[in-house]
């Protein structure tokens, strides 16, 4: 059996009344781009917190290469590259100069590995300008390198492309799945689903701090696959309730003047609206992807 | 990993402005003192040079000349720069600390996997060598503009009254004598996470909560009056007293200042030692996320 690279077990964080984390069992594989998914507040950033040695845990275990973290013990975490929100770097000193000064704890990071984190995230010609100069996705490329810089074997990344452009938001997808390629396991946290669904081989989604589903992106979208019927109708309100009463159907909403459906198919739909004299104008469906499934699972606990 | 955090820690705080204004500004200070003697015996030549009595605010010319002039220029400046010293160290001190939190940095070492009290430790060894950095660079501007003031006053350069070992001892002294405010300014920061905080408290209870302490316990007692001996800004007054009237060489040897110089380094040392251990035990239990 493969160890994994990372697991927690039962990891709970509690801010006194209120629980950010609760009993959250996390495993990550080796090689593997793992999404982490929730909203805003869903006790993301406090996992990732607790996971890089950051945040103490209430309860419950953390291990990174098969070895115990805590704020305690972090050596661990020398084999982890990590970008958590805003990059903390040092706004007086250059880009170059930063990942210079990151590069002391590591004696096998030269110069030359400098230079080529610094053009792998594109970074070359602006290293030598002062980080306070440099705009929000300058910043979060820098940020990236540091997080490259010595060859971690684990990166964890934590809304990698935000304040980056549509180019730029691309690149390092494309980045995350060379790393993937090249044996380096990625947790990646992010609220871009499309992202996630592009990138990622394993997902977990976390609501109000509860780990509510795990595993292969295709296997969790198989789960939930289902269909779309969206139809234009003269009278919304009639359509919806003359669907109201057809078997099948599992969800129902309006929206000016179409009603969405899902649970049975469009000719089915399409028919049964006529025996009530209800002709729609347009017909479309499309299957559920995963935005769909994440709505469902995080609408659930509100 | 520790060497490595503190020459870090060391490049951080050299690269920064308020490095190298606060040494600009202990310089200053010196150069200040040795302006303002150099002014009073112009004056006091320009009113009677002949008139031995003549004073400006209770100092005479002869008393002016030894201050400008070396030994005794040590003996006067250097308890100046310990007093400036204090501020200067609380606030290198508290700044490099409390504005990390804001820039998230010790988030950046602490996900590497270095442990919080190398962070820790590493800062306060940083602080401690630029505050040794001040002092000597204060102390040898203090030697070359006296040296000049000596050569122009004395006619010579009284090598001899100085005693140079002395000298880079006093230095160390006045260095350990700063420690415990460069300890109390990391736990502020550390307590506070805000610069504003740290440097505001660490100020007021320098210029305040102290010097009031120390002016009143006298007035409760006799042993009051001796436990007073003991704080941290007496002790550091007292071990420069020691020091720097070590530095004349025949001078008169001090009589014991109620704390010996021995139980007044330690004293220091186990205050540094006190409020350090404070400030890492406070930072291994912070939750740093976000």
């Amino acid at each position: 059996m493969i160890k994994p690279v990372l697991e927690t077990y039962n990891l709970t964080k509690t801010f006194g009344d209120f629980t950010a984390v609760a009993h959250a069992n996390l495993q990550v594989q080796p090689g593997e781009v793992f999404g982490f998914l929730g909203p805003n507040g869903a006790g993301k950033t406090t996992t990732i917190g607790m996971i890089l040695g950051l945040i103490a845990p209430s309860s419950g275990d953390i291990t990174i290469f098969g070895e115990p973290v805590t704020p305690g013990h972090t050596t661990p975490l020398r084999q982890v590259g990590a970008l958590v929100g805003a990059p903390a770097l040092l706004p007086y000193l250059t880009g170059h100069e930063n990942l210079r000064l990151l590069a002391r704890l590591y004696p096998e990071v030269d110069n030359g590995r400098i230079a080529e984190v610094l053009q792998l995230v594109k970074m070359t010609a602006a290293a030598d300008r002062k980080l306070a100069s440099y705009s929000t996705g300058m910043k979060q490329r820098l940020g990236l390198a540091a997080a490259l810089l010595h060859r971690p074997k684990l990166i964890v990344l934590d809304e990698p492309t935000s304040g980056l452009d549509p180019a730029g938001m691309r690149e390092v997808r494309q980045l995350i799945r060379r790393l993937a390629d090249e044996g380096i396991t990625v947790f990646l946290s992010s609220h871009l689903l499309h992202e996630v669904e592009q990138v990622c081989d394993r997902i977990a989604v976390i609501n109000h701090g509860k780990i509510v589903t795990q595993g292969a992106v295709s296997d969790l979208m198989g789960q939930s696959q289902q269909q779309f019927v969206t139809l234009r109708v003269p009278s919304p309100q009639n359509a919806a309730a003359a669907l109201k009463t057809l078997d099948g159907i599992t969800a129902l909403e309006t929206n000016g003047v179409y009603v969405q459906i899902t649970g049975i198919k469009p000719e089915m739909a399409v028919a049964h609206l006529a025996q009530h004299q209800i002709y729609p104008s347009e017909v479309t469906t499309r299957q559920s992807d995963l935005e769909d499934m994440f709505l469902a699972l995080t609408a659930s606990g509100d | 990993m520790l060497i490595q955090m503190f020459t870090i820690e060391n490049s951080k705080l050299t690269r920064r402005t308020m490095f190298w204004v606060e040494m600009a500004a202990l310089v200053l200070t010196v150069l200040g003192m040795m302006a303002l003697m150099a002014f009073i015996r112009q004056t006091l030549l320009s009113g009677a040079p002949a008139d031995s009595s003549l004073t400006v605010d209770g100092i005479n010319l002869a008393q002016t000349e030894s201050f400008l002039t070396w030994p005794q220029s040590f003996s006067f400046v250097m308890g100046v720069i310990y007093t400036v010293g204090t501020l200067l160290t609380l606030v290198l001190a508290g700044a490099v600390t409390a504005q990390e939190y804001t820039w998230r940095s010790y988030q950046l070492w602490l996900s590497r996997g270095v442990p919080r009290w190398q962070v820790v430790l590493a800062k306060f060894m940083a602080v401690t060598l630029a505050t040794f950095l001040f002092i000597t660079v204060a102390t040898l501007v203090l030697t070359v503009v006296s040296g000049i003031a000596s050569q122009l006053i004395l006619g010579s350069l009284p090598f001899a009254a100085v005693s140079w070992p002395n000298l880079l001892l006093t230095i160390l002294t006045v260095t350990l004598s700063l420690l415990p405010y460069a300890a109390l300014g990391l736990l502020l920061a550390i307590s506070a996470r805000s610069t504003v905080v740290a440097i505001g408290g660490g100020l007021a209870f320098t210029l305040l909560a102290e010097p009031v302490v120390q002016q009143l316990m006298p007035l409760l007692g006799e042993r009051w009056a001796q436990a007073s001996l003991y704080l941290p800004t007496s002790l550091g007054q007292l071990l420069n007293r020691y020091a720097t009237n070590m530095i004349v060489v025949n001078g008169d040897a001090l009589p014991t200042l109620g704390v010996t110089p021995t139980i007044a380094a330690f004293m220091l040392g186990v205050y540094t030692l006190v409020l350090l251990v404070t400030a890492v035990i406070l930072f291994q239990r912070q939750d740093l996320g976000g």
